[in-house]
C-alpha cells in the first residue's frame, strides 16, 4: 500500500496501523503522528511501544495500514538506516566481541572511514562513559554498560533521528540523571530528533512535555503533558477511605459540591468516595472527620497509576 | 544502490563474520574432526593392502559425503540463525545496507571458513593415511582431486544450509534431515530419483576426476560438465533463494 | 499475653526430602515429555515398526515356547537400538541444556538439591519414558509369546521371559547418560539432540571403516554391541571375533564415563571452579 504524503515537518507519520502475531495484536489501528524535537512515548508492558519501533524501522511490516519515517516507507528501505540510530530495550550486543569490535562493525556498516571512526568512537565513548570498559567483552558488561554501549551504537554515525527503547531499564539513579542530561543535550546541543519510550510517565516528563499515550497497541492520547494531566484530573477520582464511623462521614461528604458519589464497600466500614476536585477533597478531609466524629484507619486512591489512566481514556 | 557502501558493508560483514567463526568455539570442532580423520585413517593406512583403491574409498566415504555435509550444517545453520535468537542481527538489519548484501557478507565467510576446514582435513587424512604408503604421484592426483571436489562441496553445501537457517527456526534438525535421510537415503537408490541430491553431482564429479576407488567405477554418475554447472547452477540459485528470504524476513 | 517462646532446633546434618526432590524433577521431566509431540511421535513409530508387528507374528505363528532366538532377533535386528537411540537423543535433549540456557540452574541449586539427586531426578524421569520403548513392550511381547506357546515348558519360556526383561532395561538405561553429558555441553536443545545422534552415528561409520580390516572393531559400534550383548544374555553366546571383555568395556564405559562427566560439568557450573 502507497503510503500517503505526509507533511515534511513530520518525523513520523503513522495512519492506522495494525499488525498482529498469530492471536496476539501488538498495534491495533494505531494513528501518530510525531514532529521534531523529543517525543516521549508512554505506555505499560505489552502495549506495543517496542512493536511500534519495529515497524518504523523496517524490521517488521504492518498487516495493515501506512507509515513513513522522515517523509519514507521503511520497510525494505535500507538507506533510511543511516538517518536513524536505534538503541532497543533487548540485550542485542554480540557477547563474544568487544565494545570497540562492535562499534567498529557499525560504524563500518555507515560507511565511517577508519581514522574518522576511531576518532568518533573515542568521541561517543567519553559521552557515555565507557572509555575504560571498551576493550572488555561486551558479554563481560552490567546492565547499565551494556545500555550506554548500544546508545553508544545508535549515536555513532549522528543521525538525525534516534529511536531510545527504554533507554533508562536497568540502570542506577546516577546513570539515569546522567541520560536523561544526555538526551535533553542531544537535542538542544546537537539537533537530534529523539523518540524514547518508557513505562514510566515522571521519567519521560523529566526528558521533555511532549508525549503519546499508548496502551494495548492504540494511541490513546498524544501532545503536551500538562494537557494530558488535566485530561486526567477532569476525571473523577476515587478515593478508598477506611475506619470507624464512616457512615456519619458519608452523610457530610455528600453535601460537598466535589463529590459525585459515595457508595460502601463490602465492609460497613469502608467507602468509596468519587470526587471531581482531588486537591480539594484531600484540603477539607481533616475538618469533614472532626465533624462527624469518625476515626479513619486508612486513605488511598485508586487512580495513581498509569493504568488507571489509560483505562480512563479508552473509556473502560 | 551505492556500489561503494554495498561493497564497504559487505566487506565489514565478512571480517567480522570471519573472526567470528575462526575464534568461536566451533573451530574446536575442525580440529577435532581433523584428529579424528587423522586417526581413523592413520589405521586404516596401516592396515591397508591396496592404498589407492581404499584411501579413496575413505576419503569419498569419511570427509566428502560425512564430515563435509555436517560441517557446513554445524558452521551455515548456526550463523544468520543464532543473531536472529539472540537479537545481535538487529545491528545488521538497522545498517543502512539491504539485507540481501548483508546475506552475502554473512555467505561468503561461511563458504571460505568451512572449505579452508575441509581442505585441512582433508590433507590430514590423506597424510595419515598415505603418508605409511610410497604412492607419490597417484596420492597427490587424488589429493588435489579431493581437495577440489571438497572445496565445490562446502560452497554448495554452505550455501544450502545458511539458506536453511534463515527459512526455519530450527535449521539443525532440518539440515539432519536433508544430509542423512534425504542425501544417505534418497541419494542411494538407483535411478533418476539421486538426482535430487548434491551429492549425486559432487559424486559425478569425482567419477571424472578421481581414477581409483569405489567413486571411479560408479556406473550412475551424469557428465562431469554437466554436473560442475548443476552445482554452480544450485550454488547461486540457494544463495539467492536465501537473500530473498533474509530480505523478507521479519525480525521480531 | 506472654512472650511465646522461641523454639530452636540445631541442625544436626541430615538432610530429608531428598527422595521427595528426586520423586518432583523426575515427575515433572515425565510429564513434559508426554506432552512433547517428537516424544510421542517417535514412541508411537517405535512401538509400530519394532515391537507390533513381532507381536502380530508370535501371535498367529503356532509356537511350543517362548524361543530365546526368536526374540534374538526380533530385538537385535538394529531397528530397535536405532530407535531407542533416535528417542534417547530427542527425550535428554533439553533435560539440562534448557536449564542452563535459561539460566534455571540458580532456582535448581539455591534450594537444598546436591547436583547428584538434580541428575538422578533428570535421568530417572528420561528413563520413565525410555522404559516404554524399550523395556515394557519387550516384557509385554514376550509374555503374550509366552501366554500363546502350545507347550508346556514355562519354567524355560519364563527364564527367557527374565532375560528379555533385563535386555530391555539395559537398552533403556544404555543411552540415557551419553544423551544428559552431551545436554549439559550445549544451550540449546537441538544441537544436543544432534550431537547425541550424530556421536553414536560416528562410532557406526568408524565401526563400519575398520571392520573391513578387523571383524572386532564391530564392538564401537552401539548398534552392533548392543546386539552382540542380546545375543550374550538370551543365548549365552557371542561371534567368535568378538572379546567378552571388550564388550563389557566399550558397553560400561558409555554408561559410567559420561555419567562422571556430566555430574563433574555441573558441579563446575553450579559451585564453580
Amino acid at each position: 500500500m502507497t503510503p500517503p504524503a505526509s507533511s515534511p515537518s513530520l518525523i513520523i507519520d503513522a495512519r492506522a496501523l495494525s499488525k498482529w502475531y498469530g492471536q496476539v495484536i501488538g498495534l491495533n489501528n494505531f494513528s501518530l503522528q510525531i514532529s521534531p524535537g523529543i517525543t516521549g512515548i508512554v505506555g505499560p508492558n505489552g502495549s506495543g511501544k517496542s512493536t511500534l519501533f519495529k515497524v518504523i524501522l523496517g524490521l517488521i511490516k504492518p498487516n495493515v495500514g501506512s507509515i513513513t519515517v522522515l517523509g519514507k516507507s521503511p520497510w525494505r528501505n535500507s538507506d533510511l538506516h543511516s538517518s536513524i540510530g536505534f538503541c532497543p530495550d533487548y540485550e542485542s550486543l554480540p557477547v563474544d566481541s568487544t565494545g570497540r569490535e562492535y562499534l567498529t562493525l557499525i560504524g563500518k556498516l555507515h560507511m565511517m572511514e577508519s581514522s574518522a571512526l576511531s576518532k568518533r568512537i573515542k568521541e561517543i565513548v567519553g559521552i557515555v562513559e565507557m572509555s575504560k570498559a571498551l576493550d572488555r567483552k561486551t558479554g563481560g558488561y552490567s546492565k547499565g554498560m551494556k545500555q550506554r554501549m548500544k546508545i553508544a551504537g545508535a549515536l555513532l554515525h549522528d543521525p538525525d533521528l534516534l529511536i531510545l527503547d527504554e533507554p533508562l531499564s536497568g540502570t542506577d539513579p546516577l546513570v539515569r540523571k546522567d541520560m536523561i542530561d544526555l538526551i535533553k543535550r542531544l537535542n538542544k546541543e546537537h539537533s537530534h530528533n529523539i523518540i524514547v519510550s518508557s513505562h514510566v510517565l515522571f521519567e519521560i516528563e523529566r526528558m521533555t512535555h511532549n508525549v503519546a499515550l499508548i496502551y494495548r497497541g492504540r494511541a490513546v492520547a498524544s501532545g503536551d503533558i500538562s494537557e494530558i494531566r488535566n485530561l486526567i484530573d477532569r476525571h473523577p477520582h476515587n478515593i478508598i477511605i477506611e475506619g470507624d464511623g464512616t457512615l456519619a462521614l458519608a452523610k457530610i461528604l455528600l453535601d460537598q459540591g466535589y463529590v459525585v458519589s459515595v457508595a460502601f464497600n463490602d465492609s460497613k466500614s469502608s467507602l468509596t468516595v468519587q470526587v471531581t476536585k482531588p486537591d480539594d477533597f484531600f484540603n477539607g478531609l481533616p475538618a469533614l472527620v472532626d465533624m462527624a466524629r469518625c476515626s479513619v484507619t486508612n486513605m488511598y486512591s485508586l487512580d495513581d497509576n498509569l493504568e488507571a489512566v489509560f483505562k480512563y481514556l479508552v473509556g473502560r | 544502490m551505492d556500489l561503494k557502501r554495498v561493497i564497504v558493508g559487505v566487506s565489514a560483514l565478512t571480517v567480522h563474520s570471519t573472526k567470528k567463526l575462526l575464534l568461536g568455539k566451533k573451530v574446536f570442532i575442525t580440529i577435532l574432526v581433523a584428529l579424528f580423520v587423522a586417526a581413523v585413517m592413520g589405521y586404516a593406512g596401516s592396515q591397508s593392502r591396496d592404498p589407492a583403491n581404499e584411501g579413496t574409498n575413505l576419503m569419498d566415504v569419511l570427509i566428502l559425503f560425512f564430515f563435509m555435509p555436517v560441517m557446513a550444517m554445524i558452521f551455515g545453520s548456526s550463523l544468520i540463525r543464532d543473531e536472529i535468537d539472540d537479537k545481535s542481527i538487529t545491528h545488521i538489519a538497522t545498517a543502512p545496507l539491504d539485507r540481501a548484501f548483508s546475506y552475502v557478507g554473512y555467505y561468503l565467510p561461511l563458504a571460505i571458513v568451512v572449505s579452508v576446514s575441509m581442505v585441512i582435513v582433508t590433507s590430514v587424512g590423506m597424510v595419515a593415511f598415505f603418508g605409511q604408503h610410497s604412492h607419490g604421484g597417484d596420492a597427490l592426483d587424488i589429493y588435489i582431486a579431493f581437495v577440489v571436489l571438497v572445496t565445490i562441496g562446502s560452497f554448495v553445501y554452505s550455501a544450502l544450509f545458511l539458506a536453511i537457517s534463515v527459512l526455519f527456526a530450527k535449521p539443525v534438525l532440518f539440515g539432519l534431515f536433508y544430509a542423512f535421510i534425504w542425501e544417505g537415503f534418497i541419494g542411494s537408490l538407483p535411478g533418476a530419483i539421486q538426482n535430487a541430491s548434491i551429492k549425486h553431482y559432487l559424486r559425478s564429479l569425482g567419477s571424472g576426476w578421481v581414477d581409483s576407488g569405489d567413486i571411479h567405477a560408479w556406473n550412475q554418475a551424469s557428465d562431469a560438465w554437466g554436473s560442475g554447472v548443476v552445482l554452480l547452477g544450485l550454488m547461486i540459485f540457494f544463495i539467492f533463494f536465501g537473500a530473498y528470504l533474509f530480505r523478507e524476513k521479519e525480525l521480531a | 499475653m506472654g512472650i511465646n517462646p522461641i523454639e530452636y532446633r540445631p541442625w544436626k546434618g541430615e538432610r530429608t526430602a531428598q527422595g521427595l526432590r528426586r520423586y518432583v524433577i523426575a515427575r515433572s521431566v515425565l510429564r513434559h515429555k508426554l506432552k512433547s509431540i517428537g516424544v510421542l511421535v517417535l514412541l508411537l513409530l517405535g512401538i509400530l515398526f519394532v515391537h507390533a508387528t513381532y507381536l502380530v507374528l508370535i501371535v498367529l505363528i503356532p509356537h511350543e515356547r517362548l524361543e530365546a532366538s526368536e526374540i534374538d532377533a526380533y530385538l537385535g535386528g538394529g531397528a530397535f537400538t536405532t530407535f531407542a537411540m533416535l528417542l534417547a537423543a530427542v527425550v535428554t535433549s533439553d533435560l539440562i541444556s534448557e536449564d542452563v540456557s535459561s539460566n534455571s540452574l540458580v532456582l535448581y541449586f539455591s534450594r537444598a538439591l546436591k547436583v547428584r539427586d538434580y541428575l538422578a531426578g533428570k535421568a530417572i524421569g528420561a528413563l520413565l519414558i525410555m522404559s516404554l520403548l524399550c523395556a515394557i513392550p519387550p516384557v509385554f511381547v514376550a509374555t503374550v509369546a509366552m501366554a500363546t506357546q502350545s507347550g508346556g515348558d514355562y519354567l524355560y519360556s519364563l527364564g527367557v521371559l527374565g532375560k528379555t526383561a533385563l535386555v530391555g532395561a539395559l537398552v533403556t538405561v544404555f543411552f540415557v547418560p551419553f544423551g544428559l553429558m552431551i545436554s549439559s555441553f550445549t544451550r540449546r536443545k537441538s544441537y544436543a539432540a544432534v550431537g547425541t545422534f550424530m556421536s553414536f552415528f560416528v562410532l557406526a561409520v568408524v565401526a563400519g571403516v575398520f571392520m573391513e580390516y578387523a571383524r572386532s572393531w564391530s564392538v564401537i559400534s552401539p548398534i552392533h554391541s548392543l546386539s552382540f550383548l542380546f545375543s550374550w544374555v538370551l543365548e549365552g553366546d557371542l561371534p567368535s571375533y568378538v572379546d567378552e571383555a571388550a564388550l563389557v568395556l566399550f558397553l560400561a564405559s558409555l554408561i559410567i564415563v559420561p555419567a562422571v562427566v556430566v555430574y563433574l560439568k555441573l558441579t563446575r557450573t553450579v559451585v564453580g571452579k
